[in-house]
């Protein structure tokens, strides 16, 4: 049992038999479709061989642009984009602060945490250094010692030997003072 | 003829301003001492010149009370010698010379029995005392303190 599609093609192609022909012009009528006759259907085939394929434009650009203008006034007016604050937190005057308040950190870092420079270049400061210590006599030895606690620099000499105290003795009786000594071995 | 007057101005003051410190440092004194530091009670006090280094003396030397035996000040210059003489068991020679800016060197010689011992070459600040440790001393040590005055 054919379809009405199969029975209209094989009609258009001149194969169905005849006596099928009323059925099947009464089923189109049922339809409401109208059944073209074979001549008909051939010569729109030809037709359509002839023009299958549309003529090129030779102004295509014009008409594309007549396309284009009839769509903008056609659709609603396009508003304007409002492009959003940035909500970046990393504005310019919150730069600036903290710009400010790293500079003043700084400050106060290096106030409270860089040791200061030593108080021994200040003019009131303590400033004796030994630059050189030699012993002359080998039973003695001279040793330059600076003590860090107490900020005083000595010559330590050792080897020395017991001085009994002279009473008086001749410092206390005749004060140190600037003298040439005796004429000794020493000079 | 004014440029000229200007250029020579400027000369002189230059020339003054680098002739200053070395003028400045010309009325400029050291002092010495020697000392006898002692455990013993006495009525003699440190010298005032050394009140800021009694404590520090007493800490490093191990005595507590310091006895001035003998005291010298002199200028400070080229030429000028500072002996200090204990009888003919210590003696000290010393020459203090100007140097940069507050600063000045001294040259030490120490003689022992009137021998040299040792001799030392040293870096002084205005006010800041070197301290010779010396030979043991009755009951006590002897020091020789040389500074240049403040």
């Amino acid at each position: 049992m054919r379809t009405f599609e199969e029975k209209a093609a094989a009609w258009l192609d001149g194969q169905l038999p005849e006596k099928e022909l009323p059925a099947l012009q009464r089923e189109a009528e049922s339809r409401g479709e109208t059944l073209m006759s074979p001549e008909e259907n051939a010569r729109l085939g030809s037709l359509l061989r002839k023009f299958s394929t549309a003529p090129a434009l030779t102004n295509g650009d014009f008409f594309n642009h007549g396309i284009l203008e009839r769509i903008e006034k056609e659709s609603p007016i396009a508003q304007p984009v409002q492009v959003a604050p940035s909500k970046s937190w990393f504005r310019i005057p919150r730069l600036a602060w903290f710009g400010g308040a790293s500079l003043a950190t700084a400050f106060i870092l290096f106030l409270t945490i860089i040791p200061k420079k030593s108080e021994s270049h200040s003019p009131e400061a303590y400033l004796a250094q030994i630059i050189s210590a030699r012993a002359a006599d080998p039973n003695v030895s001279a040793t330059a010692f600076h003590s860090e606690k107490s900020d005083m620099t000595i010559l330590w000499l050792d080897g020395l030997d017991y001085v009994p105290q002279q009473s008086p003795s001749p410092a206390q009786t005749q004060p140190l003072q600037p003298k040439e000594p005796a004429k000794t071995d020493a000079r | 003829m004014r440029a000229n007057r200007c250029i020579l101005a400027l000369f002189l003051l230059a020339t003054a301003i680098f002739l200053l410190p070395a003028s400045a440092k010309a009325g400029e004194k050291m002092w010495g001492a020697l000392l006898v530091a002692t455990n013993e009670e006495t009525a003699t006090r440190i010298p005032a010149r050394l009140d800021g280094f009694s404590k520090r003396l007493s800490s490093v030397f191990g005595y507590s009370h310091f006895r001035l035996i003998g005291e010298s000040t002199r200028e400070v210059g080229n030429d000028i010698e500072s002996w200090f003489i204990l009888g003919d068991d210590f003696q000290a020679r010393s020459l203090i010379v100007p140097q940069e800016k507050d600063a000045y060197q001294l040259g030490l010689e120490i003689y022992f029995h009137k021998k040299k011992i040792a001799e030392s070459v040293a870096k002084l600040g205005k006010g800041s005392p070197l301290f010779v440790r010396g030979p043991l001393y009755g009951r006590g040590q002897l020091i020789l303190v040389v500074m240049v005055l403040p």
